[in-house]
């Protein structure tokens, strides 16, 4: 989908940062990006706030497939792995003609890529940090010309009790373990291509307390992920063929050291075919349809099963070198939602060889989800899509050694899903409107003399999110965010310097209760070293340097200075 | 500002208290103070932030004063989620659920005194008989086999006796060395009022009365039991609301009235009437009504006419005086406010804005 993303704005984290990354997937994204994440403590639930909007609007898709789960919408962020994955892509805004429900926000693509005919490598990756973490990972890829095998096998556990920097207290009962086997594969035979990616998790968390409450609940969740995939290359035409089954399963403890627990498990059958027809080596045509099923049951849900089906038409145009566009519709039916027609234009032009503007127009939408349907006692059957128009403009500047770009944005989001008390009982309904603002900005600049190398990136972000109804802004939306890293590195030496800053925030719908503003700091030094065969790099990471007390929500305190060791091998 | 100073009450607390070097309790309580006169309102607070607060509203209805508890305590939060308030004598009891304790503060300054934590598991509501605190416990509200009313020797402050019961203990009362207990069935569902004997410290009686429990009152020698009626997705299906009268001497359901397609709360006792409250909700408009129904103790069917109605939902209700008190919790992530309405006319008479869900209210006298 990346080739159809012209005018958007998405940042793409490769192998290398990804290789790197031993801490949980949220602290890799606040590193990477001007999300703000809603951490009930560290490797605690985590959910997304791109660009303002909700969790619930931000897509998460593996491969293709769409993988927020279909009893909340959305993807808790600390159960994902990425060490199988080749390629982390943060796209902002829109995405739903191409992604479906819920890429409002953004969406965040987790891929695999193809690899024909590549050196076969092995992989080792070993960390220890503080509060007892361990992790690691075995990975090997075994690659012919035409055939090639990918496993990997990862894990992270820790005991996660740090103790609350300048507090008594600490965060007891709360430790986790998760760990994720990854597969992939590709054979390659004249013009078709047939890839299988596979991948299974399973997480146990005990969840942190707070300052106020005793950490009693607990969670386990297990997911499968398989994939096959057939491309068929002949001449103008790509043909693509995917059948995906997920499987979701979570269960919720109340006390996590009793037997007694309430749980959810669904079943997609996801199935999409794709044709494309290259019209002239300027014009390119795709048509998508898809199909899916879902079956869900849970102690909380009834039996629950929706189809839904899509089609889906991208046309793109490079109408001169400089300047391209895409005009990419989606329309759903079967699933007996009033579906909103969607659309997505977007433009690019390279004004000058260092200079280039875009601009994206589009509607999106999210379902509701199971929970908003079939809740014992609160789900509404009659609920509808929730619907969002949005657009971005945004301008890069990029020279050989610095560069920058500036973006705004807006998004307009009607029939929002909200749970509304009505007498004694809630009940999800189409009432909510919120308008959301911001603009984003970032740098970057590198020197280099003799062996010396300088990095330094810089990205600011601001956010108004308004509830129409209130005019107020909506709660755990920072106005003001920012990240900010400076790296060295000489010879096989390599220094990071990394700030996180996360403004103030609202906790109560009228504003008036407040959640402070804060910033932490990070330092990492890492040697690179060779042995024989083995490549390696070694490492140290110092997380909240300063040892700054700070919580990313009420009562929720994150842990003070903390260390990681990390070594990876490369054989 | 009178104060006085109690010390023989402090001699004995030091004779009585085994002091160890974290113990925080004040030597010295005030008989009068800021909050001596009035009603507390409790603002549950969102379960899991630890902001649940108390207002306090004086008698004369000058005004509201809010987070009297970090005031008098240099800014501390009083926990997560607090349940209820007990007074004895010059002593109020937070009952704090998801922090699991209760907090024991001087009822006239709200200046802290100590806490009980130890044998306290998500506490519900308490009351004090014979110089002893007895509060219903849920433990894992899912668990009908762990509830619990705790026994607390208000010398020392702490847990001496747990007595087992039902599940879901929840709102009780006591009258001549015995305590009354209504079941709600913590997160499920459960229609039993357990006697216990104060003196023995043990269940009695079991009686069953209406589905749901949420409220009763001591009138004479009856004991009013209000009950919601099981929701629409208890496992034994919906069923309506009902209210029973039950003789203390025999322990006999003397009376009881069926409602129908209702699901009634906040049972109320006030100048020699019973009043009840009835929230609805419109589902074309999705508009919510409440009605406030007056009954008399002689009444053989229950009124047909409310004595008033307002377009507000309120989440904890009292009435006091001819006064009905109604918290509105709003959208649960703000401020809500309280109303109070002349109970005859229906007028509303005061309007203040309290803390983040007011669910109760607890007056001084």
């Amino acid at each position: 989908m990346k080739e159809y993303s012209e005018g958007y704005t998405q940042k793409v984290l490769s192998d290398s940062i990804l290789s790197r990354s031993n801490g949980t997937f949220t602290s890799l994204l606040e590193s990477n990006s001007l999300i703000y994440f809603k951490e009930n403590g560290l490797g605690m639930v985590s959910s997304p706030s791109f660009r303002g909007t909700n969790a619930s609007q931000t897509a998460v898709l593996w491969n293709g497939v769409p993988i927020n789960s279909m009893f909340t919408g959305q993807t808790d962020f600390n159960t994902i792995l990425t060490g199988s994955i080749d390629e982390l892509t943060i796209r902002s805004g829109s995405g739903s003609v191409p992604f479906g429900s819920g890429a409002i926000g953004g969406s965040i693509l987790l891929d695999n890529l193809p690899k024909f005919n590549q050196e076969n490598r092995h992989q080792v990756k070993l960390g220890y940090g503080s509060f007892d973490t361990y992790n690691g990972q075995i990975r090997s890829l075994i690659s012919s010309k035409n055939a090639y095998l990918d496993v990997s096998l990862e894990g992270m556990q820790s005991e996660n009790d740090y103790d609350y920097p300048k507090s008594s207290k600490r965060n007891v009962d709360a430790a986790f373990y998760h760990y994720s086997l990854g597969l992939s594969a590709g054979w390659r035979k004249n013009n078709h291509r047939l890839y299988f990616h596979s991948n299974w998790y399973e997480g146990k968390r005990d969840f942190s307390g707070t300052l106020h409450a005793p950490a009693r609940d607990g969670y386990r969740d297990y997911n499968t992920r398989n994939l096959l995939q057939w491309e068929t290359y002949l001449g103008r035409w790509t043909s693509s063929l995917k059948l995906a089954h997920l499987y979701e399963q979570y269960r919720y403890y109340a006390n996590k050291h009793g037997a007694n627990y309430s749980f959810g498990k669904s079943n997609t059958w996801w199935t999409d075919y794709s044709l494309a027809y290259r019209i002239t080596s300027e014009m390119k045509l795709t048509g998508i349809l898809q199909y899916n099923n879902v079956d869900g049951k849970g102690s909380d849900v009834e039996d629950a099963n929706r189809d839904t089906g899509a089609a889906i038409l991208m046309f793109n145009h490079h109408l001169t070198k400089n300047w391209s566009y895409g005009l990419h519709l989606r329309q759903e039916f079967l699933n007996g939602f009033t579906n909103p027609f969607l659309f997505a234009f977007d433009t690019k032009y390279q004004v000058t060889p260092h200079y280039n503007i875009h601009l994206n127009v589009a509607k999106n939408y999210r379902v509701p989800t199971f929970n908003d349907l079939y809740w014992k006692g609160g789900g509404n059957e009659n609920i509808d899509p929730e619907k969002s128009v949005q657009f971005e403009l945004g301008n890069t500047w990029e020279k050989k050694n610095y560069g920058a770009s500036a973006a705004v944005y807006y998004i307009h989001s009607t029939d929002m899903i909200k749970w509304v008390p009505r007498g004694s009982l809630w009940y999800p309904m189409n009432i909510s409107e919120a308008k959301n603002y911001g603009v984003e900005l970032e740098a970057h600049y590198s020197y280099n003399w003799q062996e010396h190398r300088l990095r330094a990136d810089v990205a600011y972000g601001y956010t108004k999110a308004e509830d129409q109804d209130l005019k107020k802004q909506l709660i755990y939306v920072p106005y003001h965010k920012y990240n900010a890293s400076l790296t060295y590195q000489y010879k096989d030496w390599n220094a990071s310097y990394q700030v996180l800053f996360n403004g103030e925030m609202y906790t109560s719908s009228d504003n008036l209760n407040r959640h402070k503003e804060y910033q932490t700091h990070q330092l990492a030094i890492e040697y690179q070293f060779t042995l024989e065969q083995l490549q390696g790099v070694a490492g140290v990471r110092v997380k909240n340097l300063y040892d700054t007390y700070y919580e990313n929500l009420p009562s929720r305190p994150m842990p003070g200075r903390h260390f990681n060791l990390f070594i990876n091998f490369n054989f | 500002m009178r104060r006085l100073h109690l010390l023989l009450f402090a001699m004995l607390a030091l004779l009585f208290i085994s002091c160890s070097s974290d113990d925080n309790f004040v030597e010295e309580l005030d008989t009068i103070g800021d909050y001596t006169y009035g009603l507390f309102v409790l603002n549950e607070g969102n379960f899991g932030a630890g902001n649940t607060e108390v207002s306090f509203i004086d008698n004369m209805f000058t005004g509201v004063t809010n987070n009297i508890f970090g005031s008098a305590n240099a800014g501390n939060s009083l926990g997560d989620t607090a349940q209820s308030i007990a007074m004895y004598e010059d002593y109020a009891f937070v009952v704090v659920n998801n922090s699991h304790k209760i907090v024991v503060v001087d009822r006239h300054s709200f200046a802290f005194i100590d806490v009980i934590e130890e044998g306290i598991d998500s506490p519900r509501y308490m009351t004090v008989v014979n110089g002893k605190g007895y509060v219903t416990n849920w433990g894992d509200p899912n668990d009908a086999s762990d509830d619990f009313v705790a026994v607390i020797d208000l010398e020392s402050m702490t847990v001496e006796q747990a007595i087992s019961v039902e599940f879901g203990p929840e709102k009780l009362v006591s009258k001549d060395g015995f305590v009354y207990v209504v079941h709600k069935g913590g997160y499920s569902q459960n229609n039993k009022l357990s006697v216990i004997d104060a003196n023995s410290n043990s269940v009695t009686e079991v009686v069953e009365v209406g589905d749901v429990p949420n409220s009763l009152q001591l009138v004479g020698n009856d004991l009013w039991v209000l009950s919601e009626g099981n929701p629409s997705y208890a496992v034994d299906g919906e069923t309506d609301g009902k209210l029973v009268q039950i003789d203390l001497g025999s322990l006999q359901v003397a009376k009881e009235f069926d409602f129908v397609g209702t699901s009634p709360s906040h049972l109320e006792f006030d100048q020699g009437k019973l009043y009840y409250t009835i929230s609805t909700t419109d589902w074309e408009t999705y508009e919510t009504e409440s009605n406030i129904y007056a009954m008399e103790l002689t009444s053989t069917e229950l009124p047909s006419e409310s004595v008033f109605f307002t377009d507000k939902t309120f989440y904890g209700a009292a009435i006091k005086d001819g006064m009905y008190f109604g918290g509105d919790a709003k959208d649960y992530a703000s401020n809500g406010s309280v109303y109070v309405y002349d109970l005859v006319s229906g007028e509303q008479l005061h309007e203040f804005s309290v803390g983040i869900s007011p669910s109760g209210f607890f007056f001084t006298e």
